[in-house]
Formats: C-alpha cells, sequence, structure tokens
C-alpha cells in the first residue's frame, strides 16, 4: 500500500520517464506481482517510459523490453531481454543467470556460485574489473587493457572473449 | 530418516490474550494458531508465507523467545530423554540452547558492532564452556574456517564486513556450540544474488558435514524449494498445506499455495505471455469463523466462509481446505 502511494507521488507530475529503484524488493511476492501489473498498466495509460533498477533477475524477465547489466559502475553488457536471459554474452551476465535458483530446476546440487565478491571500490581491479572473478580471464589481455562497449550479435558486450571486442580496440 | 529431532502440537501463539487496561479486552492476534509438524533428523525443513503469516512467530516459539499461548514443542536431542521446551525451566533451556540456534535474518543488526569477532562468535563458548584465551582464539578460528572466512579476521569489528561476510559470521556463531537443529529466518533474503548462492551451497556443505538439521523460514520460493526437503505453507498463523517439496511445486493442493506460486516471477522472459492476465492475489479481511482464505480465494463457497476447513490428506500432502483435491 505505502509503495501504491509512492508510484501515485511519482505520477502526479505525469512524467515521461518513470525510475523505480527496486520497488519492489522488500515485498512479498504476492504484493510483488500487483505492484508490477500496476507499473505495467501505468506505463500503457501515461506512455512513460519506465527505468527499473533491481537485483532480481525474475523482475527484469518479467517486466524489461531492454537490459542493461552493470558491474562496478560500468555496463558490461546491455541487449533486449532475450538475448540477455537467452544469450548473455558477458562471463558476469553469465555467472549471475546460473547461480539464481529456479522453481522446477534440479534441487539439492550445488549453485555455480560467482566466487569472491565485489572488490572494495577503492581497490579496483585495474583494466577489466570483473577480471579478478572470472573463469575466462585472459592473461595479458584483460589485465592490460579495458574492454569497451561493442556489438556482438544483437546486444553490446564489453568483454575480450568476444574477438570484435577485441579488433575495436 | 523417520525419527523426529522435533515434534510440535498444537501449538498456539496469541498476543493480546490477557486482560486489557480498564477491563477492556483488546482483540488477540492469533500469530500462531494450532499449528502441528514434525522435523526429522537430518532433513532440511522449509517454512513459507507472506510476511505476516506466523512464520518468524514460529520460529521464536519453538527457541522459546516466545513462550507459547498453548501446545507443546519436543526436542529429542541425540541420545537424550525429549524435552517438552514450552515447560521447560530457565536452566534446562540453557542447555537445550546449545542444540537449537538461530541464524537471523538481518546480518546488519544482529551483529554487535562494538563487540570483535571473536566476542561475536565465542561469547556463547566463553560461557557454557569456559573457553579462554588461545583455547577460545583456537575453536573460533576453527568455526571461522568452516564457513570460509581468514582466521586472522579474529580481532576485527563487524562494520569491517560485507553482507555476505556478516552472514557467515552469524553462521559460525550458530554452529560454535555444536548444535543438531539451526533455525534460519530469512538467511539469504538480504544478499546479492552471487553472495546467495555462496551462502546456500555453504549450508548444504555444512549439513553434510555435520550432520545438521535446518528448519528454513523464507519467503523466497525458490530458494525454498532449491534447499529443503519438506515444506510447510503458512498463512495467517495456521499451515495451510504440507508436503514434500517435490509435491507442493509440482502439485500444489491449497489455492492459496498456487496463488503463491503463480506470483513468482521466472527468470525467463519467453514465460511473461503466459503469465499475464493472471488474477493477482488481493488483499482481504480475516474472517472470523470459517476459512481464513476465503476473502481472497476464487473458489470460495458459503461453507469456506462459515465453516474452518477440517485438515485432508490427499496423496503424501497435508492441507487445510474444503474443496482440497477438487479444486
Amino acid at each position: 500500500m505505502r509503495q501504491r502511494a509512492m508510484i501515485a507521488m511519482a505520477l502526479c507530475c505525469q512524467p515521461r520517464l518513470l525510475i523505480a529503484d527496486e520497488p519492489t524488493t522488500a515485498l512479498d511476492v504476492t504484493t510483488q506481482a500487483q505492484i508490477l501489473d500496476l507499473i505495467a498498466d501505468l506505463k500503457e495509460e501515461f506512455n512513460m517510459g519506465v527505468m527499473l533498477i533491481t537485483h532480481d533477475l525474475g523482475v527484469v524477465a518479467e517486466v524489461a523490453e531492454d537490459v542493461a547489466v552493470m558491474y562496478m559502475g560500468k555496463v558490461v553488457e546491455r541487449g533486449d531481454v532475450y538475448s540477455i536471459f537467452e544469450a548473455p554474452k558477458h562471463p558476469y551476465t553469465r555467472a549471475l543467470l546460473e547461480s539464481v535458483p529456479r522453481i522446477g530446476m534440479e534441487r539439492k546440487h550445488r549453485l555455480p556460485a560467482i566466487r569472491g565478491m565485489v572488490p572494495h571500490p577503492l581497490a579496483r581491479p585495474t583494466s577489466c574489473s570483473f577480471r579478478t572473478r572470472c573463469d575466462h580471464a585472459i592473461a595479458g589481455v584483460c589485465d592490460v587493457r579495458q574492454p569497451g562497449l561493442s556489438p556482438v550479435g544483437e546486444s553490446e558486450v564489453a568483454c575480450f572473449l568476444h574477438s570484435e571486442a577485441l579488433a575495436d580496440e | 530418516m523417520s525419527d523426529a529431532i522435533l515434534r510440535v502440537s498444537n501449538l498456539d501463539m496469541h498476543f493480546g490474550a490477557t486482560d486489557g487496561w480498564f477491563g477492556k479486552t483488546p482483540p488477540t492476534v492469533r500469530a500462531v494458531d494450532d499449528v502441528s509438524f514434525e522435523v526429522l533428523r537430518g532433513e532440511t525443513f522449509g517454512i513459507v508465507g507472506e510476511s505476516g503469516s506466523g512464520k518468524t512467530t514460529l520460529g521464536r516459539c519453538i527457541i522459546r523467545t516466545h513462550t507459547p499461548t498453548g501446545g507443546t514443542v519436543e526436542f529429542r536431542g541425540k541420545g537424550a530423554e525429549p524435552v517438552d521446551l514450552t515447560a521447560s525451566g530457565p536452566e534446562q533451556l540453557r542447555t537445550v540452547w546449545r542444540s537449537i540456534r538461530m541464524i537471523f535474518q538481518d546480518p546488519q543488526s544482529s551483529l554487535n558492532p562494538r563487540l570483535p569477532v571473536i566476542e561475536l562468535v565465542g561469547q556463547v563458548l566463553r560461557k557454557t564452556e569456559g573457553l579462554r584465551g588461545k583455547e577460545l582464539a583456537d575453536r573460533v578460528a576453527d568455526l571461522l574456517f568452516r564457513v570460509g572466512l581468514r582466521p586472522e579476521i579474529l580481532h576485527r569489528y563487524p562494520g569491517a564486513f560485507s553482507g555476505g561476510q556478516r552472514q557467515r559470521l552469524g553462521i559460525a556463531r550458530a554452529l560454535a556450540t555444536n548444535p543438531e537443529l539451526v533455525i534460519a529466518d530469512e538467511s539469504v533474503s538480504a544478499l546479492d544474488v552471487s553472495i546467495q548462492a555462496q551462502t546456500l551451497n555453504l549450508l548444504q556443505d555444512l549439513q553434510e558435514s555435520l550432520n545438521l538439521t535446518y528448519i528454513f523460514i523464507a519467503h523466497d520460493l525458490a530458494v525454498v524449494e532449491h534447499i529443503c526437503d519438506r515444506v510447510a505453507v503458512m498463512y495467517r498463523g495456521q499451515i495451510v498445506e504440507l508436503a514434500e517439496t517435490g509435491e507442493i511445486f509440482e502439485r500444489p493442493r491449497h489455492p492459496y499455495s498456487r496463488a503463491l506460486l503463480n506470483a513468482v516471477p521466472i527468470p525467463d522472459p519467453r514465460l511473461r505471455k503466459e503469465r499475464r492476465g493472471r488474477k493477482s492475489l488481493t488483499d482481504g479481511d480475516v474472517t472470523v469463523r470459517g476459512c481464513r482464505f476465503a476473502s481472497r480465494c476464487s473458489h470460495a463457497t458459503d461453507l469456506c466462509r462459515s465453516e474452518a476447513p477440517p485438515r485432508k490428506r490427499i496423496g503424501q500432502t497435508d492441507v487445510l481446505c474444503h474443496f482440497a483435491g477438487e479444486v
């Protein structure tokens, strides 16, 4: 109910863009479903854009058309929701998707977790900031240069594993 | 597997059941109402439900931080006589609290920021086993190692750690007394997905190596399905459905369990369309008589609104619904 009031406040100037930062993270699944439906309906009605910030991949799959995946302050992959979920390219995106338990998945196995944790912002690894946790980091490449966001298929990816990114540099 | 470590029978926790001021009787909140279940040794028993369903209160009644207003909680430690925790005195509870431990929800507030790690994790050992000095430091270092933390952190304070590390500290603290039963109340809910996966794996590893039994309280159904052997679904203080995990997730019998499962967002954009137009669960009034879920249930009839549903057994599932198996 409070979240509805917040949405009402956000909408009172008839915005063209609604930025929703973790709008359903603290809510129960049933309430979350209501709020997501509500945001989807309002989006149609007001013909506005919605920028949804969340860590819940289920919510993203449910409502988003385009997705940007961020790691340590940088967008590491950007694409439409189908490319991101069905053909993730950046090792971080892939690892994120694998580490979520899903309903109907084989039970009781160990989840493929991303090792380590997000480095302290003041101790950011040089060049590619994900390389310290990446299983595919290439010595002499990933620790030397910083990958830029470049088109790979339908998406844009910042990773040297995709040769287009290498050629681009 | 058939021996029960914990047997909860007809447990009630009604708040405000005493006389109010000036002879007024305040309304009673039946946070836990006639709840019965067994937890088997070595299993992970899940309790799910929305906030306000009474799952946390139930956990607190088991560990006796709330004194239940009715019913019994029978705990059978290994090689020990069964103890009814609801009738135990402080002395007996202190012993039991070494065998039943709790991991809390919020790693920020459940660790005293003014105590160093050695105290946070080791205090209980100092108090119950009288450990001191190097002996204590060694035991705590060993515990830290078990949960994947470096032993050098003994003299640091919780402020220096991330959420995932704090949750590991909470787990180390719970394990300090070699417990048999660990109650984990929303222990991974506040964590990021990647850290959540690490913590879940850790809990599973520890369960295997230490032969632990878990009561896993959570609202995240995907996590519950992943880690639990059996699941109880709570709604407004009652267990409305209890079955093995596979059974509940494949064939939910209670309309509430089904609604709950339907509401979970699935990380697959292709499944979006078929889920649009689902009936979202609206808020409803609590009916005084009859089924508590009736006002939100699309199958509710006059019978549901007037008469409390009986507990039925359908297949392998216990379910609290007049029309279980039909709807």
